[in-house]
């Protein structure tokens, strides 16, 4: 069972650190001159990168006083040994390499059938006449269907 | 007040109802999204705003009342029907319909499941027509009242939606808060308005921005698939729906019941980026206090169903007021409606009632005609409801992944929009499974050009004098409800503080 006040923790120095990076990046903006000070662009970024850190040290501190400090490894463990977490790191990889390794390396319709073909073998939604079947129905629908149905351009190979 | 434009909406209505009636092509649309948002729905992991989400990128072709009458039309069907899996599967179809199952479940365990389903529609019907009549009557009011709001004001209402949303949002305020100021953040990346100066401008489409569209499926579209697939635990179907109809003689004797919880429904969905999931609870629970058989309540009661699926189906009318007045989302789906009127060359805010004449009418029209075909779609599908929540999801939702995809891509036609709709959903998948709600963060990136706007040339016009804030009537009594709302959420919060836990 995982511990989420260690995750909540970590989330929170995330939290902290984006929050200052926006801040510092605002201050890095032009403009901060007396006359134009409140119009500066980077005013508004600052005070809600400003606003996301004292709320991420609030967050991390109230995982802190629920015992955040205490079952590091007990966490990891949990996240390495978890089974949907091994689950949906497969989807996150097969979705990644559809969507940055195949599309627009290569025409969208074969990307598509790739990724149907590949997650639906990896869910095993059936035998394998089911799972092609279904790989290019779906594949047709989204690639070659919907594209005619609204004249959409697909994304082009570079 | 200007009566004129207060008496404009109402008076388009017959012309309006007229010309929608008589477009067959209008009317196949409505009757479709009805279907289909009766079908998502129902289907768990396929939620109202994802269903949306991920149509919203396509529809830019069709006809503009064709494209608005079909994804309100899957709004609308989604919010009915996602009652139908709360009752039979003890699983809401759609967070709005958390809580028709309380008592919608044992309604169905003890062999009630149609009365229960019956029940449900009924009250979603009910619920849409009377909410949107609501809107209808408050919104030109609203609308004029909005034309005189200077910068600070419109500043503390986007701050007052933003801060509104993050406590009621979710279970907690301290997260609704953080996801909400994370969509402010994102919403200041790209071009700014007033310098024309890049912010964030890491990469030629960093200058121009995050596009509101890939932003959406991500965090409502792609985050579901992930969380639903990375479980393989199939689910139990609890009773047989069988044929249903629209029960007239139930909702007369609960009418009552029905008027609070639409007036409940409307006043929280007036709230920008709360939405149906708060206004169903609030409902039920108004509901059980008001009731004579409180002890039936969690049992099997109707009152219970009645109360949570008309709030939850009357929140559309109230969230659509924020929307369409100030251009700050009542709720997920109507953050989806914005974009969409975007797309079509429309811009909510308090011009728009006197820039698109009828345009109000012509929604509230549509939410009618929409109401009517979930109703009448209900009534058909009802015996083939066990065969839809069979469907499997691992075919669906890959499916869906690759919809978002093209979805994605059709906002801007750049692979960087596909980029950041991953991104979007990686990070909503993350921030879900910490127990944080995302329609803050949808708020948050809607309005942050808005507040950004607002408050630098309030500031500029004033010399930076923040106490100008005060000086109007209409400032100060936002600036109050502001402070009531942070104040009793922090004192909300503080007391319901977790207590150290050792040894885990």
């Amino acid at each position: 069972m995982e511990d989420r006040q260690n995750g909540d923790l970590l989330l929170g120095v995330a939290f902290v650190l984006f929050g200052a990076v926006v801040g510092v990046e605002a201050l890095r903006m032009p403009y901060w001159e007396r006359e134009t000070f409140f119009l500066a662009p980077g005013f508004v970024p600052l005070l809600t990168g400003v606003a996301l850190s004292l709320l991420g040290v609030v967050y991390g501190i109230r995982a802190g006083l629920a015992g955040a400090w205490q079952n590091w490894a007990g966490w990891f463990r949990d996240l390495r040994t978890n089974p949907e977490n091994k689950r949906l790191m497969v989807l996150l990889a097969i979705v990644l390499v559809y969507t940055v390794g195949l599309v627009g390396r290569m025409g969208f319709f074969w990307a598509t059938l790739v990724f149907h073909g590949t997650i639906f073998g990896y869910l095993r939604i059936g035998g394998w006449l089911k799972w092609l079947g279904v790989s290019i129905g779906a594949t047709l629908f989204v690639a070659v269907l919907l594209p005619r149905l609204f004249e959409m351009p697909l994304p082009e190979i570079e | 007040m200007d009566w004129a434009l207060v008496w404009q909406e109402w008076r388009a209505l017959p012309g309006v109802a007229g010309e929608v009636l008589v477009s067959p092509g209008l009317l196949l649309a409505v009757l479709v999204g009805s279907v289909m948002g009766l079908i998502f729905g129902m289907l768990p992991g396929i939620s109202a705003v994802m269903a949306m989400s991920l149509l919203v990128g396509l529809v830019f072709k069709a006809p503009v009342e064709v494209g608005l009458g079909l994804l309100i039309a899957i709004y609308v069907g989604a919010m009915a029907s996602g009652g139908v899996t709360a009752i039979l599967v003890n699983i809401p179809g759609t967070p709005a319909a958390a809580a028709t199952g309380v008592d919608g479940f044992p309604m169905a365990t003890q062999g009630r499941a149609r009365e229960a389903i019956q029940a449900s529609f009924s009250a979603s019907f009910a619920g849409a027509v009377l909410g949107e009549f609501l809107t209808l009557l408050l919104l030109p009011f609203i609308a004029v009242i909005a034309l005189k709001l200077g910068d600070w004001e419109i500043f503390l209402v986007a701050l007052i939606g933003v801060t509104l949303a993050g406590a009621l949002a979710g279970k907690s305020p301290l997260k609704g808060w953080l996801a909400a100021v994370f969509g402010l953040i994102i919403a200041m990346v790209g071009m700014e308005e007033i310098w024309g100066h890049p912010r964030f401008g890491y990469t030629d489409e960093m200058n121009r921005g995050f596009e509101f569209v890939p932003a959406l499926i991500g965090l409502f579209g792609l985050s579901e698939v992930l969380q639903v697939l990375k479980q393989k635990a199939p689910y139990q179907i609890k009773g047989e729906s069988g044929r249903i109809w629209i029960d007239f003689r139930l909702l007369y004797r609960q009418a009552r019941n029905l008027v609070r919880s639409v007036l409940v429904a409307v006043g929280i969905g007036i709230v920008p980026g709360v939405g149906e999931s708060a206004a169903c609870w609030a409902s039920y629970d108004l509901a059980k206090r008001g009731s004579k058989r409180k002890d039936s309540f969690g049992k099997g009661a109707v009152e219970g169903v009645v109360a949570a699926e008309a709030a939850n189906s009357g929140t559309a009318g109230g969230a659509l007021i924020p929307s369409l007045v100030f251009g700050i989302p009542g709720s997920g789906p109507t953050a989806i409606l914005i974009a969409a009127l975007f797309i079509y060359g429309f811009r909510p805010g308090p011009m728009l009632m006197i820039d698109e004449p009828g345009l109000v009418a012509r929604i509230v029209v549509l939410f009618w005609l929409a109401a009517v075909g979930t109703a009448a779609g209900a009534v058909v599908l009802s015996p083939y409801f066990l065969r839809i929540l069979s469907s499997p999801r691992e075919i669906l939702l890959p499916i869906a992944a690759s919809l978002g995809v093209l979805g994605a891509w059709a906002a801007g036609f750049t692979r960087f929009d596909i980029y950041s709709m991953v991104g979007f959903g990686v990070l909503g998948f993350i921030l879900r499974q910490r127990g944080f709600p995302l329609a803050p963060m949808v708020l948050g990136i809607l309005v942050g050009g808005i507040a950004d706007l607002s408050l630098r040339r309030a500031l500029q016009t004033h010399s930076g004098d923040w106490m100008t804030m005060i000086k109007s009537p209409a400032s100060l009594l936002l600036l109050l409800i502001l402070f009531v709302t942070i104040g009793g959420q922090l004192r909300a919060w503080w007391t319901s503080r977790p207590k150290a836990t050792s040894g885990n």
